[in-house]
């Protein structure tokens, strides 16, 4: 698969996690962009193309599921992760498609709890890309 | 006659005033001597109860502050795991750079992210160590403003990120390295507390934010805790400082309690009140910058 072609935006507040995901997708020949918050994910979203959008749930601003919700009304191609550790008000099981979140049910292109293995991650994003 | 009465007399007034009371003499078999009898035995049972209120009170404070630290651990918790989730991903991928021959300045670099995780993940553990231990004897010591909030952020920010409680921090006309003279985590548990109060109050509504606004008057810091709640009942405020006074249901107290904080406000000169001319719900502590003396 040619990745050079593939855009991705990352979402994720912690700046470690976020500098080094930059780092593993770029290894792999990703054109990568991140923000920091939901708001600024989702300005960027509205003013550049992306082939996939990788989220943590608990962000300033807005959070991941919100920001996906909205992803998937406006930009109904684009694949979407939901990275999360956990919480109480999250009901969700890793590798699958079905998040509760505070009584609303979401369907998002997949769901990986944190901390999650590498290999798993980079299979999931290649295998969402090539669908 | 006149001289035993005197004793009740004086007995008494004693006790009135919170002096200290020994048993009085009983020198007769007469009505004086009864009623010297039932002093002697009024003042055991006020001990008694005395002391047993003491003992309340502390379980009290010691239940709200577990329950303070189960709370603060679930957001701990959360904020530990991004730290885990980054040494996780670095180790992995240095994995991978070390069969792909990666020169060695980039594995330096990941080496370099693990070790500022494991920092981050070692402070998040001293803060909960330092909330969680007894302060009220801790000296008076020269402190940075900026450490006393980041003991506050260490122990909230995580919480009302995962709860969508929108919280900032204002430094109006003040720097952030200004020096105040005071028992720090005494006065960085009472703003947790306010903190704490905060959200415990709004975490149900809708827009919800919580604003920590940092300024100075005269020689005194004041450290006023906004939320987004509409003010308290005029009823309640007369109330909120008196000791074991709680609005929240059972199980749900979550610090030190108002009455602990003003104690603690008072011992370093300085106040703790509510903000009536405040639209919304405001908490203001002001303690001096500089003590008379260092005790």
């Amino acid at each position: 698969m040619d990745t050079l072609q593939k855009k991705l935006l990352l979402a994720e507040d912690e700046e470690i996690l976020n500098e080094m995901l930059i780092d593993v997708f770029e290894d792999e020949g990703y054109a990568v962009d991140a923000t920091s918050n939901g708001v600024e994910a989702w300005e960027r979203l509205n003013t550049k193309d992306y082939d996939i959008l990788i989220s943590d749930l608990f962000m300033p601003e807005m959070n991941g599921i919100d920001l996906i919700t909205k992803c998937q009304a406006v930009f109904p191609s684009m694949k979407t992760i939901l990275l999360c550790g956990g919480g109480k008000d999250v009901i969700a099981t890793h590798g699958k498609q079905e998040v509760k979140y505070l009584e609303q049910e979401i369907r998002i292109d997949m769901f990986l709890k944190k901390p999650c293995d590498l290999d798993e991650l980079l299979s999931t994003v290649e295998t969402l890309l090539s669908n | 006659m006149m001289r035993p009465l005197r004793y009740i007399l004086t007995a008494s007034e004693d006790l009135a005033m919170g002096r200290k009371v020994t048993d009085l003499p009983i020198e007769s078999k007469d009505e004086l001597g009864e009623l010297a009898c039932s002093f002697n035995k009024m003042r055991l049972q006020l001990e008694d109860k005395e002391r047993e209120l003491i003992l309340s009170q502390g379980r009290v404070h010691h239940s709200n502050k577990m329950a303070a630290l189960g709370e603060m651990a679930a957001g701990m918790a959360h904020e530990i795991n991004s730290p885990v989730q980054a040494i996780s991903l670095v180790a992995q991928r240095v994995q991978r750079q070390l069969i792909k021959n990666i020169p060695a300045e980039d594995i330096h670099n990941s080496m370099d992210k693990i070790i500022s995780s494991i920092n981050k993940i070692s402070e998040i553990i001293d803060s909960l160590r330092k909330v969680s231990r007894n302060s009220t004897d801790d000296n008076f010591v020269d402190t940075n403003l900026i450490d006393i909030v980041s003991d506050i952020t260490n122990m909230t920010e995580e919480r009302f990120k995962v709860n969508n409680v929108h919280f900032e921090i204002i430094y109006h006309g003040i720097s952030q390295n200004t020096i105040i003279q005071c028992q720090r985590l005494q006065i960085s548990q009472v703003v947790i507390n306010m903190v704490n109060n905060a959200y415990d109050a709004i975490q149900y509504d809708n827009d919800k934010w919580i604003k920590i606004i940092l300024s100075q008057t005269g020689d005194k810091i004041l450290i006023a805790v906004t939320d987004s709640g509409k003010g308290i009942e005029d009823d309640i405020v007369e109330k909120l400082f008196e000791p074991m006074f709680t609005t929240k249901d059972v199980g749900k107290g979550t610090g030190l309690g108002l009455s602990i904080s003003r104690e603690i406000s008072l011992k370093h000169k300085g106040s703790l009140y509510f903000d009536p001319a405040c639209d919304n719900t405001r908490f203001v502590l002001e303690i001096p910058i500089i003590q008379n003396e260092k005790q």
